[in-house]
């Protein structure tokens, strides 16, 4: 417990850098490279929160370009505010989830991820395709409609990863850790496993949606490109090279991988290149990632299996 | 395309796709059945092949004169004798301690599968790449046309889909793979060397993704990325057939290969993928386990 409260100070001071570079930084390069860095430990730690129950949603590469292009089109096309825009982008998300989720969320094992996975690409596919959302070329002139932008995007990062830290530590968090541990036994105590899973993807949804609208205001440009398979490979970079045991874990993977990468372009390669040598080497040597080793050094636990 | 029957047309391109997916899709199911792990680098499996054997065909044909079809099937030996060794390391270093840990599999393999991915970037070109024809010309057949290439790329896959069966059907390893795939413990009751086994899996799995990319080489263009498309469709096979089902996968390859060619043919491809998702939904939906899938919850 004393553990934890020691990588909360450091998540929030980590995000209280953040907000000093924004405001003092002085140069809009070093702003843009913030709020970049927290859309994606907004969206790493969506990942995360479905992880707590035990599946992988590579579909929320899909949900956050759900969120992207609805925000993009109420914008552009109906003028809609910013703050709304994004806040309807998050629950268009959200609705988009429940289908899909009620689908494949009931045979549990590896469905989940496999279909998450096609969903991702073939919304890919299906916006390259689509002439309302711009095809190939995406959608351009996405501009936030108000002067403290930056701030808004921080300030949904920030209430998003405080409320899902928040739910992990609730009752329902605890449900969630009992389902991924032993589905069979929450059953046996009369919890609906698929409805709780559904709820759990819902609201990582939503929060996807969120960072998705943020990201489209954000770079004023969207394109189907930028919502591929890779999108959610990276948030799960984020989320095991910083460690899953404890949110932190995203804030550290996504600060770490965003400056690696930054060096690693400077020296001329590519960025897969480097997280995909992260990932493969994390899952190796340091199971547990960078908080694995900040919090608990001495009780690493052993790389092998986990209980089936 | 006068003088030519529609219909069978579309068939024929369907079964020839549709063959090619059976063989990527069946390394994929052999693989969950003894590892019980979905292996997301298994199209990194077939673009080396492809791009190998791409690479190394015009290559050798320009130094020694050979015809086009003595150097690449040259190749093909050399390049999966190749990839046989490959999988084998992929499993010592990196599978063989995530069998049966589903979400670390998935993890390390997407990891691997990036990491591939941009390695055959930086050592092929990001260039598309292409085998010459082997036997230029084409053949007619029920009243569809089909180049001869693919016809060999065709025939091929079913004789190598013919030949898994009876491996799995007839020989000791294969009685050793299903027993593994069936249970486990029960297997190793019976004295089977499950990590043995789980290797043979493996490198079979891989070997047969390394065959489908080896096989179309000659007709198709290949990427550094082209692993995903692959992988894509096989995820749906697995799931319209059932995960660990080889006939499944069969059956799933060429549903896939035939939506592909019709709603391609009268749509466009897009409405075709979309068309195989809304089937994946309704299969979910009314027989989660996938068409020849066991009951397992």
């Amino acid at each position: 417990m004393r553990r934890d409260r020691f990588a909360d100070l450091i998540t929030v001071l980590i995000a209280a850098f953040g907000l000093f570079i924004v405001m003092f930084g002085g140069k809009p390069y070093l702003t843009q490279a913030v709020i970049w860095t927290a859309l994606d430990i907004a969206l790493a730690i969506s990942l995360r929160f479905m992880l707590l129950v035990g599946e992988v949603n590579l579909g929320i590469g899909a949900f956050f370009g759900f969120g992207a292009y609805t925000a993009a089109l109420l914008s552009l096309r109906l003028g809609v505010p910013t703050p709304a825009a994004i806040l309807a982008a998050g629950a268009v998300a959200c609705v988009a989830s429940v289908p899909f989720g009620y689908l494949t969320l009931r045979v549990s094992g590896h469905y989940f991820m496999l279909v998450s996975f096609a969903l991702t690409e073939i919304a890919r596919l299906v916006y390259t395709k689509s002439s309302l959302l711009g095809g190939n070329s995406g959608l351009v002139g996405i501009v936030p409609d108000l002067a403290g932008f930056p701030y808004l995007v921080l300030g949904i990062c920030a209430s998003v990863f405080a409320a899902l830290v928040a739910l992990e530590r609730s009752h329902l968090g605890r449900i969630f850790a009992a389902i991924s541990e032993n589905a069979d036994i929450v059953r046996a105590v009369g919890i609906p496993v698929a409805a709780v899973k559904l709820l759990c993807l819902a609201i990582s949804s939503f929060t996807a949606g969120l960072a998705g609208a943020s990201f489209a205001f954000t770079n004023t440009v969207i394109a189907p490109g930028d919502f591929g398979f890779l999108l959610p490979v990276f948030a799960l970079a984020y989320v095991k090279i910083g460690g899953d045991g404890h949110p932190l874990g995203a804030v550290l993977g996504a600060v770490t991988l965003a400056v690696l990468s930054q060096l690693v372009i400077g020296l001329g390669a590519e960025d897969t290149l480097l997280y995909g040598t992260a990932i493969v080497l994390t899952m190796l040597f340091m199971p547990r990632g960078i908080v694995g080793l900040l919090l608990r050094p001495s009780r690493r636990r052993p790389t092998g299996q986990r209980p089936t | 395309m006068s003088g030519v029957n529609l219909t069978s047309q579309l068939l024929i391109n369907g079964l020839q796709i549709g063959a090619v997916y059976v063989v990527f899709a069946l390394g994929l199911t052999l693989i969950f059945g003894v590892m019980r792990i979905i292996n997301f680098a298994h199209g990194e499996f077939f673009t080396l092949a492809g791009l190998s054997i791409a690479t190394a065909v015009p290559a050798l044909a320009a130094a020694s004169g050979w015809a086009n079809w003595i150097c690449y099937l040259l190749c093909f030996v050399l390049v999966m004798a190749g990839m046989a060794i490959f999988g084998g390391v992929m499993f010592k270093l990196v599978f063989e301690r995530f069998a049966r840990d589903p979400v670390g599999a998935l993890i390390v393999s997407l990891g691997l599968s990036m990491l591939l991915q941009s390695l055959f970037g930086l050592g092929f070109g990001t260039a598309p790449r292409k085998v010459p024809a082997l036997l230029p010309g084409i053949t007619v057949l029920a009243g569809g046309r089909i180049s001869n290439d693919r016809l060999i790329v065709f025939v091929v896959a079913v004789a190598l889909t013919a030949g898994l069966g009876l491996l799995l059907k007839r020989t000791r390893l294969g009685m050793a793979l299903r027993a593994v795939a069936e249970d486990r413990e029960a297997a190793l009751l019976q004295g089977i060397d499950d990590r043995r086994t789980m290797l043979a899996g493996f490198m079979i799995g891989g070997l047969l993704a390394a065959i489908a990319g080896g096989l179309i080489a000659p007709t198709t263009v290949l990427t550094p990325i082209i692993g995903a498309d692959y992988l894509t469709k096989a995820f749906i096979i697995i799931i319209l057939g059932g995960a660990g089902s080889v006939v499944g996968a069969i059956l799933g390859g060429f549903v896939v290969g035939f939506i592909e060619s019709f709603a391609g043919f009268f749509f466009d491809s897009t409405f075709a993928l979309m068309l195989l998702l809304a089937l994946v939904s309704l299969v979910l939906l009314v027989r989660p386990q996938g068409l020849m899938g066991h009951a397992t919850r």
